[in-house]
């Protein structure tokens, strides 16, 4: 049932471009890992070891892999919030050297501020820019409220708020200053399914209407394979990359679409056998 | 699912029968009490009844008591103590707090004496203390401060400590300054925290003061009146003290529970999960 | 821009050693200072003797003559022991009672309710009144100062322990007795384990204080009052120290151990 015009994915072994237009990569690993120093008389610990790929500007890069392998690491070091302890991560040819406003980010506990409302935290950041004044503010805030189906509950505090409404919140905060990245660390991890669900088509329509460079984590294959351009595969633990794989099945693309299952299915191998060796 | 507690089944009872049982046994207390003040049993001067005390009351308040204005100035003179060396306290503990937890070097200077001074219950030092400031208020005023700075440091310390840091990461992703994180993160964060360790302080500061106004105090106070009506066997004024230092003590911890459970029931406190 | 916080720190061995006692170097440290800025003459008020005259002073008061440091620790401890384990007594089965039989709490807690802001010391000019000056009245100040947060542990306690506990008791048809044995005392007891932690600051600040005011006996608090009156300062910071080193001891050494003998042996942590 695969459609005629298209692979629904090409595999790719060395990160390196696949045909297609698309620009220079605008991040690139090489060889890159982290060890946590053994703490209290622990061994240390490797949570990746030579890992290296590119991601391309404007593309949604999905890390996939089991739980606990280091994917969120690498997020982590990308953001700057971590720093490798060998090999290099460069942005755009230079080393990333701490957070900044260029990153957004995303977590799975979401990590609202308790303290404000949904429509002053979605201003968060347009706040800490300086670059607007008070009413510009509001405006575009109230834009993404609107924008991320939180109506109403602008004046809200995150406390009275469901799972999938703070993540929507913490979504909204994040597009509000428009970066040119924005990290995803397992997002919806923590989502029942129906809710989970309607996210992934609200997140994948964002991605279609913005130029921002996703960068999402996860342990859900099929998630993966709905919102993705590529797949990064990563091995458990000590992980490193198991294959490149890019998507192009058509969007939207459902839960049990044409050419997903089989996508699907040729990943469990993978994860699988790389759960073996 | 937590498991079911004992207390769970008994959440069920209604709360206003708790009430109801609460009042009618204190008034059962005060009916007995004043039963055996008036009986004649135990002599009125060892226990006065509490309608004696509510006479002591109309004679130690206005003009016509000796000192005039004796309660009211008692109050006066331990709430001015108190709030005067909280006010420093806080001043000084809070900023204390918040650089230790910020920086290593500082709190391994800072926290290790925190910990000793913990340790030390304040009466112990005054005898020390009154060697150096006196037997006035100088030394009322500096037992406050310490001994209310120690838990505010600590609550403040560990407060700040416990913002669990991918609030500071989020904060980073959005060219947050130095300024704006203190402001926007790290002020709201402890909010909570702080306004228990304010709690803490106040209740040590209290107990401390009165304590010490019993041995040094040369103008009056809670404390140093309540001592010298002992020596005097006025135990009309032993038993009133002691009921306005009860109430008021019940007075000020409220106020400050409620200042602390408002801010956490709007904000939600901040989970601390791992760092 | 960050914070310290939110990077690791590099660590090294000697780092991490230095941090594993880091209180104690700085308090050595110090120490040291202060010791020097006295011998310098830096530090030249009366009211601050050098560190080694303290610890001289110590040496003599529990080592020497009439051990005068040894007995009057021997006599807080004893006080404070006494009236600890009567106010525990009390407090654990008041609120044991309390927790079992809700009406029974209700009418309680109005009177704890009025009770907790009262500083125990308030009521030594009562006691004074009614017993003289005495023993009794230093150790009844302890009780009724370490009372409180062990009433209010044990009814905390004894209200979470799970009904299912109960319920599987009740299934064996075992007695009210064995089941307050075998079920509700250790339950009650392994969640209360805090607030014996903080009944025993109460108590240990209430001796202190009670010793100072009523000053009858041999006492730490009574030790440093008299060191006063003869301008003993040495002494009287040796008795500080004293106190200070004994609450340590009690905070970090006894119940951490209590707490691991327990807890962590019935495999209750929380």
């Amino acid at each position: 049932m695969t459609s005629a015009n298209a692979a629904p994915a090409a595999r790719d072994d060395e990160g390196a471009m696949t045909g297609g237009a698309s620009s220079a990569p605008v991040i690139q690993a090489l060889n890159l890992s982290k060890v946590y120093p053994g703490r209290d008389g622990h061994a240390p610990v490797t949570a990746i070891e030579d890992v290296s790929f590119d991601v391309r500007p404007r593309k949604f890069t999905v890390f996939l892999g089991p739980s606990g392998c280091g994917k969120s690491t690498t997020l982590h070091m990308i953001g700057g919030f971590e720093q490798p302890t060998g090999g290099s991560l460069l942005l755009k040819g230079e080393p990333i050297r701490g957070p900044g406003p260029d990153r957004g980010i995303v977590f799975q506990d979401f990590v609202l501020f308790p303290w404000r409302t949904v429509l002053a935290n979605i201003a968060f950041g347009l706040e800490m820019l300086k670059r607007f004044d008070r009413a510009e503010i509001k405006a575009r805030a109230e834009r993404y409220v609107e924008h991320l189906g939180l109506a109403g509950f602008a004046n809200a505090y995150p406390a009275t708020l469901s799972g999938g409404m703070k993540q929507r919140v913490a979504i909204a905060r994040t597009l509000a200053t428009q970066p040119e990245f924005i990290l995803m660390d397992e997002p919806f991890a923590s989502l029942d399914a129906q809710t989970r669900d309607r996210l992934i088509v609200d997140l994948s329509a964002i991605a279609s209407e913005n130029d921002t460079t996703f960068l999402f984590v996860t342990h859900d294959v099929r998630e993966a394979i709905r919102l993705a351009d590529r797949i990064v595969v990563f091995s458990p633990r000590p992980a490193r990359i198991v294959e490149f794989l890019d998507i192009t099945l058509p969007r939207p693309r459902d839960a049990y679409g044409p050419g997903v299952l089989e996508v699907e299915r040729y990943l469990r191998s993978l994860i699988g056998k790389s759960a073996e060796s | 699912m937590a498991a079911a507690r004992a207390g769970d089944v008994r959440a069920r009872r209604v709360p206003s029968r708790n009430a109801v049982i609460g009042a009618a046994s204190i008034c059962a207390c005060l009916l007995l009490w004043q039963a055996l003040a008036a009986s004649g049993a135990i002599s009125s001067v060892v226990l006065p009844g509490p309608l004696d005390l509510v006479g002591q009351f109309h004679y130690a308040v206005g003009r016509g008591s000796n000192p005039p204005y004796q309660l009211e100035g008692d109050i006066l003179r331990t709430l001015a103590r108190l709030i005067g060396g909280f006010g420093v306290a806080v001043l000084f503990a809070v900023p204390l707090g918040i650089a230790a937890a910020l920086s290593r070097p500082l709190a391994l200077l800072v926290m290790p004496f925190v910990s000793v001074l913990m340790a030390i219950p304040a009466l112990a030092v005054v005898p020390i203390l009154m060697l150096v400031t006196g037997i006035g208020d100088a030394t009322d005023f500096t037992v406050v401060v310490v001994t209310a700075s120690v838990p505010i440091v600590v609550y403040v310390y560990d407060g700040v400590r416990m913002i669990d840091r991918k609030y500071f990461w989020t904060a980073s992703s959005f060219a947050t300054s130095r300024m704006d994180l203190f402001r926007h993160v790290i002020v709201p964060a402890t909010a909570v925290p702080v306004l228990s360790g304010f709690r803490m302080g106040m209740g040590y500061a209290w107990r401390s003061l009165i304590a010490t106004e019993s041995l040094t105090a040369l103008t009056g106070g809670l404390g140093y009146t309540i001592f010298q009506a002992s020596q005097f066997f006025d135990t009309r004024t032993i038993y009133l003290y002691m009921v306005v230092i009860a109430l008021l003590g019940f007075a000020i911890e409220s106020a400050f529970r409620a200042a602390e459970t408002k801010t956490a029931v709007r904000w939600g406190t901040l989970s601390s999960g791992k760092r | 821009m960050m914070p310290a916080l939110a990077t690791p720190h590099a660590r090294t061995r000697l780092t991490e050693v230095l941090e594993r006692y880091s209180s104690l170097w700085v308090v050595l440290i110090a120490c040291a200072v202060w010791q020097a800025a006295v011998a310098t003459g830096l530090l030249h008020n009366p009211a601050v003797p050098a560190p080694g005259a303290v610890l001289a002073s110590l040496y003599r008061g529990m080592l020497e003559r009439g051990h005068i440091l040894l007995f009057a620790t021997l006599g807080t401890v004893l006080r404070l022991l006494l009236g600890y384990a009567i106010a525990v007594v009390f407090g654990g089965a008041l609120g044991i009672l309390a927790g079992r039989h809700p009406d029974f709490g209700a009418a309680v807690n109005p009177i704890v309710a009025l009770w907790i802001p009262l500083p125990a010391i308030v009521t030594i000019p009562v006691l004074s009144l009614w017993i003289g000056t005495g023993e009794a009245v230093i150790v009844l100040t302890v009780i009724f100062s370490a009372w409180i947060p062990v009433y209010l542990g044990a009814l905390q306690g004894t209200r979470s322990i799970s009904v299912h506990q109960l319920w599987v008791m009740r299934s064996y048809r075992a007695s009210a007795w064995r089941e307050m044995r075998k079920v509700i005392l250790p339950g009650a007891f392994v969640n209360m384990i805090p607030s014996l932690r903080v009944g025993m600051g109460y108590a240990w600040r209430a001796v202190i204080a009670a010793e100072i005011i009523v000053q009858h006996g041999r006492g730490l608090g009574i030790t440093i009052f008299a060191a006063r009156q003869f301008f003993d300062v040495p002494t009287m910071y040796a008795g500080v120290a004293t106190i200070a080193l004994l609450g340590l001891a009690l905070d970090h050494l006894v119940f951490p151990a209590l707490e691991r003998v327990t807890i962590r042996r019935w495999g209750l942590a929380s």
